[in-house]
Order: C-alpha cells, then structure tokens, then sequence
C-alpha cells in the first residue's frame, strides 16, 4: 500500500537539511533559506546543518539527529536537502520509518541524498521525491515551478511552453519538458509501458546493492541520472545492474541528464548511450536517453512509487496517479 | 556439453591449478582493456621467454571497443579458448583497465572446474577472480597482471613463489624500506586490533562493489578479506565500505587487510573532489576499527609497484594483537599451486 504526503500549503515549515555534505559556505543555507521563503513557505534550518566532520554536514549522529527530529516533528510539512555530495547512506540503518510511515511529508533530494530516497520509500512505502538539492535552484522560474509542484497547482498554464497533451496538472514540469525531449529523445528500444516510477542516481542505487535497503526494481520504470563522472565508472555501475539480472526485469528504463559526464579526457571511449545500448538492446528493454531528469533545477521532479506510463519512442512520461494524498 | 555441478567451495574440496613450470606454455588474453602498444606486448614476452615459458596469444588482446579489447563476446571466447586449450596451463591476463566484469555472463563456471587452471591479475582482473574463485571452487592469483610481473624484485619473487611453487607462501615479509625518509601509509598500520584465521579472498574494492547484489557476490563468512583500490577519493572508498558493512559483509569475516591504496588521499581522483575530506586512514578507523576483528592498513598489493601475489581460496592467518605496525604477523599457511605428478595421480 502506496502511502503519500499531503500537499504544501502557504507558510507550511521546512526543514533544510544537510543529511550528506555542508552547504559549500554559510550564505549558501542563508540563500536556500531565502529560496524557500520566496515560494511562500517558512524555512527551519537543522541544527546540525553547518557542522563539519571531514567532508559530511557533522557527524553520523548529528547528521541523524536532524533528520529524525524533522520527521518526528508534526509542524515539519517537508524535507528539503541544502546540498549533496557524501555521507548520507551512513545515516539509513537508524531512520525512524516508523514515524514516516505514521506522519508521511514531502521528502525532496537528489545526488548523495538518492540513498535516502530509496530507502525511507523502500521501508515506509512512502512517496519520496527525486528533484534538485536547494543549492541547484537558481532561477525565479525554478522557485515558481517547484513551489506550484509541491503545492499541486498547474505552472505555466496558457503559455507557449506547455505540451499538446497538458491534462496532468500535478506534474507540470515534466509536461513542459514532454516536448522538448520527443526533439532530442535517442532511443534504443521504443515501446509504450506502464510501471511505478523508480528514480534516482545510478552510484546511489548501485551502492545500495546487496543491502536490505537494495530497491526492488521489478516491473518498475527505472530512472537513471549521475553527475560528474566518466563514462567507464559509469558503465561499471550500470554492468552491475546487467550481471545481476535485475535490469531484465524492470518494465522500462529511462536515463536522465548525465550532468558533467562524458569522456573527460579520456581518449577511445564511447559514450554511455551507447555501452548502455549494447545491453539492452539485446535485452529488448524499452529505453530512452535524455529525459528531463537530473539535478540541476530545469529538470521534473520525479515521485517515486508512482504508477506511470512511458512511451520510450517518444521520450515521454505521464503519471496515472497523484503524488499527494490530497 | 557435461554440465559439472559446482559444489560451494570449502577447505576440503578447493580445487588448485598446477604450479607454472619451465617449458609450459601460458595464455595472454586482455579480457579488459587492449594493450596500450604492441611493444609493451613484446617486453612482457621476453620476460617469459627469459623464464622459459612459452605463450600463445588471444586474437583480441589488440582490438578496441570503447575503453575494451574487442567486445565482449570476442573477449570471453578468447579467454575461454586459451583456457579450453590442453597445452595452455596459466591464463596470463596483459593488462586491467575495465570491462572484465561484463564478461561474467558469458563465462562457462565448470571449464575452469573441470580444467584448473593458474590466472593471475588484479585491479579490473579482480571481477574474473573473485567470480572463478567462487563459481568454480579454484584458487585464483591476485597478483600482477603480466605486463607488471617484472615491476620490481619484491613483486617478481612473490610471483614467483605464489605460482611457481607447491610450498606455502608462509610468513609475508615487507619490501624493503629506503634507508632515508619516511613512507605512508607504514605497511602494516594496524586500525584494529585481533587475531584472525581463515581462507584468503578479496582484489580491488571498486571491482567488488560492482560485484554485490549480483550473482558473483564476493563471499567472506570465515575469509580473510584483503581490499585495496587507486586514485580514489576517501570518500568513494568509504561509501564502497560502508556499502560492505550495510550487507553485512564483515559481520562473520576472519579479518581484513587494506592495502596501501596509491592516490587514494582527498584530491587524487581529480574526479570527485569535496572539501574537508578526511583521510584513508581515519576513514578506516571509523567504518572498520570497531568490527571485533583485526584490520591493517599499508600491505603491499595491487596497484603499488611491489606487491604480494595473494591467492584466493588459501588458508591464512592475521595477528595484531601486539598493536604495534611491526608485530603485525600476516602468514599465507596453505600452498596454493599443487604439483602436475600429484594430479596425474588422482
């Protein structure tokens, strides 16, 4: 049973939260503060969110303590994460899901903090969002279209942006990018499935792997996104979802911007597209490259849990559910 | 084909590969990445020709897809032909890189059963020996890949001993240290303290994370497990750590030794630098100083360039109950090759 977080209303708190790094400087949590309160919501900083312990926001406990005070916390509407980077799969033997479970919010991540995503929505069966962290929000439009998706109300209606078939209001941003990506869609296998929505980073998924926190990939539209990394580590992570038999079972498999990866100076490397094609290909999964999924602030928000359909030709993903219990 | 039914390795039914002799003829395959020139090829053969030991070649070992020696069907039919081939007794991989671990479905398990065979590598190399060593109950070499097993003495007499010889390694003896400065990590750099017994398995820990959750999972309930990687950041390393611990990798391992992990300090990926990031060292002490067995840190395997020649499946022991880097005792208890008349025999 699919449980789902209600809604945001105006001036519902959140909690911003540095589960894996710290923000990259004090006004970097000062902006994302700033960022929250331009979407009409009260920001809640966590205490622990400028701490340091080598390369992670303080140590695993502080860093869990905040996490699981702002679960616990029935005034706490949202979960945000400032920034990524490392650290947050320390955290995710000792999550209350429980209390998520009993007291379902909005929990929004990204990059390192993919770990908890996949996991609070494995052990509480709770939707969790895959989007941005608040530090790659950086246009008025973002604020805008973040605040109407989390507030369930349509972005951009009326204006030029928006598709020929806009009939989901609740998911306007992944609407606006349908068309754009149907131009620039690479699709190995085209096929029309429907499945739930599973969506996060590949390094996050893969490092799960072999724990009980490992998502069950079933029958799933499985969506794929890294940052920063060089096409053969890549291929790594992608050949251990092959190996494990686990990538022939999923419905479909969309793969999102790969952010700042590519060949990186390596030379006699071919592009991920296309060592990931070679498998499925032969495995006859339907799958597309270039969805308008990632971290940086012009990508959708994608809902885990979600029942969708994907239409891999086209490069399209549309939601047959709400994401929100209201 | 006779489809041999693997049984789960265990002390008793290990399977060991003949040790390498004068006058065999071994099989160099790149069943990861092609060799970067044609002259590197012919030092390494001249090296084996110094050793009297005769080769034949993978038709691949040249070609190139992406970062790989052919595709991955080209690279699996040759590595299984040299290993199918009667005359071949050691597969002699020329070089890591990547792209082993896509070769693993493809790979008939009960050929390297029903023909044991030496192989030795590591770095990429790892994923064919961890998997070998399991689906097919054989002792399998974590030692240099051909074109390194000449790098330095140290590196050339473990080789040597690990695959040319039917006696136990024994007690592992250090590199020589350079009379004048210091080194870091110290070879043996105890993080927890123990006594630990058990059979060796392990290689290069990106290579065995890319193995969990699959098939070819490593094993460790009762093993020694020794780990290293190269050019990593400290937080790629304990995210892949932590990984281990999460599955409960450690839970009922003998004992673990991390090697000496070059480039592995913040900053040496160039890839994926944050700031602030803590050290190996301190990474290891917090992930694996409170696990209840012992832990070292600095051995010398894998991507340094002396190295041990470890192999996987043997019997071995790790004591650091002393504390102290130097009372660190690290025995290899079983041999790992056995000797052709003993086979002929059975």
């Amino acid at each position: 049973m699919l449980i789902k977080p209600p809604s945001l209303k105006s001036k519902d708190r959140i909690a911003l939260l540095a589960p894996a790094s710290r923000p990259a400087k004090p006004s970097a949590l000062k902006r994302a503060e700033a960022v929250v309160s331009a979407m009409g919501f009260v920001p809640v900083a966590g205490a622990h969110a400028l701490d340091t312990h080598g390369a992670m926001a303080g140590t695993d406990q502080a860093r869990l303590s905040d996490l699981a005070t702002a679960l616990e916390d029935d005034s706490i509407a949202a979960i945000w994460f400032l920034t990524g980077g490392f650290g947050s799969l320390h955290l995710i033997p000792d999550l209350p899901y429980d209390t998520f479970a009993k007291k379902p919010k909005i929990v929004l991540g990204a990059d390192d903090t993919s770990h908890l995503l996949f996991a609070m929505h494995k052990q509480a069966h709770v939707v969790t969002f895959y989007g941005n962290n608040l530090d790659r929000i950086d246009s008025k439009a973002a604020v805008e279209r973040m605040a109407c998706f989390f507030s369930g109300r349509a972005y951009g209606a009326g204006s030029d942006d928006i598709g020929p078939d806009y009939s989901a209001p609740l998911f306007p941003s992944m609407q606006v990018k349908d068309k754009v990506v149907a131009d620039f869609c690479y699709s190995p296998v085209a096929a029309v499935k429907e499945g739930r929505v599973l969506a996060g980073n590949l390094t996050a998924l893969v490092s799960l792997f072999g724990t009980r926190f490992e998502p069950q990939l079933a029958e799933t539209i499985l969506l794929l996104e890294d940052r920063n990394e060089r096409n053969d580590i890549l291929d790594r992570w992608f050949t251990t979802l092959y190996i494990s038999n686990k990538l022939a079972t999923v419905a479909a498999l969309g793969l999102g911007h790969f952010e700042n990866c590519g060949t990186r100076k390596s030379a006699n490397m071919l592009s991920f597209e296309e060592l990931v094609a070679d498998r499925v290909s032969a495995l006859n999964l339907p799958t597309c490259f270039n969805l308008p999924f990632g971290q940086s602030s012009d990508c959708a928000i994608v809902p885990l849990g979600l029942k969708a359909s994907i239409d891999t030709g086209a490069g399209s993903l549309r939601y047959l559910e709400s994401a929100f219990a209201d | 084909m006779r489809s041999a039914s693997i049984e789960k390795p265990s002390q008793n039914n290990i399977r060991k590969p003949c040790a390498l002799k004068k006058g065999d003829t071994v099989g160099i395959v790149a069943p990861s990445s092609p060799a970067f020139e044609a002259g590197n090829l012919t030092f390494a053969t001249d090296w084996l020709q110094k050793l009297g030991i005769k080769y034949k070649l993978g038709t691949h070992i040249g070609k190139s897809y992406s970062s790989y020696a052919g595709d991955d069907q080209a690279r699996a039919e040759d590595f299984q032909r040299l290993w199918d081939d009667d005359e071949v007794s050691a597969i002699l991989p020329l070089r890591g890189g990547a792209g082993a671990t896509r070769l693993l479905p493809l790979l008939d398990f009960s050929l390297f059963a029903r023909k044991p065979k030496i192989l030795v590598g590591f770095s990429d190399i790892t994923a064919l020996l961890v998997a070998i060593h399991q689906q097919s109950n054989l002792v399998t070499f974590h030692g240099p890949t051909l074109g390194l097993m000449f790098e330095t003495a140290y590196t050339h007499a473990y080789y040597q001993k690990a695959v040319m010889s039917i006696s136990p390694l024994g007690a592992v003896s250090d590199p020589p240290l350079e009379p004048w400065g210091s080194e870091y990590p110290p070879r043996r750099l105890v993080i927890a303290p123990g006594k630990g017994r058990g059979r060796l398995t392990g290689g290069c820990l990106t290579l065995i994370r890319g193995l969990m959750g699959t098939p070819y999972e490593m094993e460790t309930a009762g093993r020694i497990v020794f780990l290293e990687d190269v050019d990593e950041e400290p937080h790629n390393i304990d995210r892949m750590l932590s990984q281990l611990v999460l599955a409960g990798k450690f839970d009922n391992a003998a004992g673990i030794i991390i090697g000496d992990c070059s480039g592995c300090r913040p900053g040496g990926s160039k890839r994926s630098i944050l700031p602030l990031n803590m050290s190996v060292e301190a990474i290891l002490k917090e992930r694996l100083g409170k696990l209840g067995i012992p832990v070292i840190f600095g051995l010398k395997f894998g991507h340094t360039a002396d190295k041990i020649t470890l192999p996987l499946g043997v019997m071995a022991s790790l004591d650091t109950a002393g504390g102290a880097s130097n009372q660190v005792r690290f025995d290899i208890e079983e041999a790992a090759c056995v000797d052709k008349t003993a086979i002929l025999k059975k």
